[in-house]
């Protein structure tokens, strides 16, 4: 055998693995389309939400990362698709009084089940990366990981966020050719997100069988704020969100984005450092005002001015507070 | 007039970072237990402070369990400083 050869079959073994290792995923995805029967007459969420339910409830093998490939196709192509198709197969069923799956209804989930297929394939074929650094689709990632991980804890977020990163990667070439509105449109049904996570918890907790362990124990992961620069370099950041944050978060936050952003960083620094003193100066001046109208340093600073004379009462109005002060601790 | 002025103040607060929250916390506390030892004070009390080690911890790298361990101890520092004003 010669080395040519040898590299055949080699290759030919990767690609045997490759392609089991696809069709595995194509397959879980068909048995769970299966599955899920008249779950497409509301393509909204409820297709979504059932597949993550399933997975919660520790019915299936299937990894985290799996999850993330099949939730992304569902919102980046299937769920969208889907809808146009859903509506059309609704007016039909609605108008032949026929509320069950029906011939036309279960062509349309074949059509379905295709397309799946097809953008399966070609994701693994389409190799542009051309929206890498999209913002809105950091946003999506950054909503899948977060979630994905607290569903299964084990799975590390930065290997986690690599893989649907890598799955991104391969399909944002078409949505690049969409259009932006396509794109926003994803980033708002990346929103359902958090509804679905809230209901798997509540489906945890009502299955016994479950191993919640780790699942509570990860950190609450807060959405980020949102942050734009406009063509003419004024950076925007969302404070009400930021100073939300706990420190960490901040700290992450602000490494990402001036890792995104390194020709502004110093305008970002410097935005936050004068919203952050702005605020300061606030509260400061606040305090002060209440202080000295109503706080204890009123009734203790007009104290002093009594024992320095002590022949002069300063204030028949403070004397008296301070007497309701002591009545009030006897 | 106090009203407004602690709603004021509060909403002032509430947009302040995480970490100078935490700070304004355990400053409010000193200054408290400060004068009321102040004004125990000058009336004839001597107020005794109960200091524990925990108060030392907050470093600038302190954890969230010394902070709370810190004001906890602050707490506690403030009571009694009541205790022995009224005793």
């Amino acid at each position: 055998m010669n080395d040519n050869e040898d590299i055949e079959r080699y290759e030919q073994r990767n690609m045997e693995s490759y392609v089991n290792k696809q069709n595995d995923i194509r397959n879980e995805v068909f048995r769970m389309v299966d599955n899920l029967g008249q779950r497409f007459l509301n393509p909204n969420g409820d297709v979504v939400y059932e597949i993550c339910s399933k997975l919660s409830r520790g019915n299936t093998p299937i990894s985290a990362n799996n999850v993330s490939n099949i939730l992304l196709n569902f919102y980046e192509e299937g769920m969208y698709d889907f809808k146009v198709n859903y509506d059309k197969a609704k007016d039909e069923l609605e108008n032949n009084a026929n509320h069950g799956l029906n011939d036309n209804f279960l062509e349309e989930k074949h059509k379905y089940q295709k397309r799946i297929n097809t953008l399966f394939s070609e994701l693994y074929d389409n190799e542009d990366y051309h929206l890498r650094n999209n913002q809105f689709f950091s946003n999506f990632v950054r909503k899948c990981v977060d979630r994905f991980s607290r569903i299964e804890p084990s799975i590390d977020s930065y290997f986690l966020s690599d893989l649907v990163e890598h799955h991104l990667k391969t399909t944002l070439k078409k949505v690049q050719d969409k259009g932006f509105d396509y794109c926003q449109e994803i980033v708002n049904d990346g929103k359902n997100l958090d509804a679905i996570y809230e209901e798997i918890q509540v489906q945890k907790s009502k299955q016994e069988d479950i191993e919640i362990i780790g699942i509570d124990d990860k950190p609450i992961v807060e959405e980020q704020p949102n942050f734009t620069i406009s063509p003419s370099g004024d950076i925007s950041i969302d404070f009400e969100k930021f100073y939300g944050l706990s420190i960490e978060e901040q700290s992450k936050f602000i490494s990402e984005t001036v890792t995104k952003h390194p020709e502004h960083s110093d305008k970002i620094f410097q935005t936050i450092n004068n919203e952050t003193d702005r605020r300061k100066k606030e509260f400061t001046d606040a305090k002060q005002n209440f202080d000295n109208n109503n706080g204890l340093w009123r009734v203790a600073s007009n104290q002093v001015k009594k024992d320095e004379n002590s022949q002069v009462i300063a204030n028949n109005q403070s004397s008296s507070e301070l007497s309701d002060n002591r009545r009030a601790f006897k | 007039m106090i009203k407004e002025d602690f709603n004021d103040l509060m909403e002032k607060f509430k947009k302040l970072p995480l970490s100078t929250k935490k700070d304004e916390l355990i400053k409010k506390n000193k200054e408290i237990i400060s004068l009321l030892t102040m004004i125990g004070e000058k009336n004839n009390k001597k107020v005794d402070l109960l200091y524990n080690r925990e108060i030392s911890d907050l470093k600038d790298d302190y954890t969230e369990a010394d902070y709370i361990e810190a004001l906890y101890a602050y707490t506690y520092m403030l009571e009694n400083v009541i205790v022995q004003l009224l005793s």
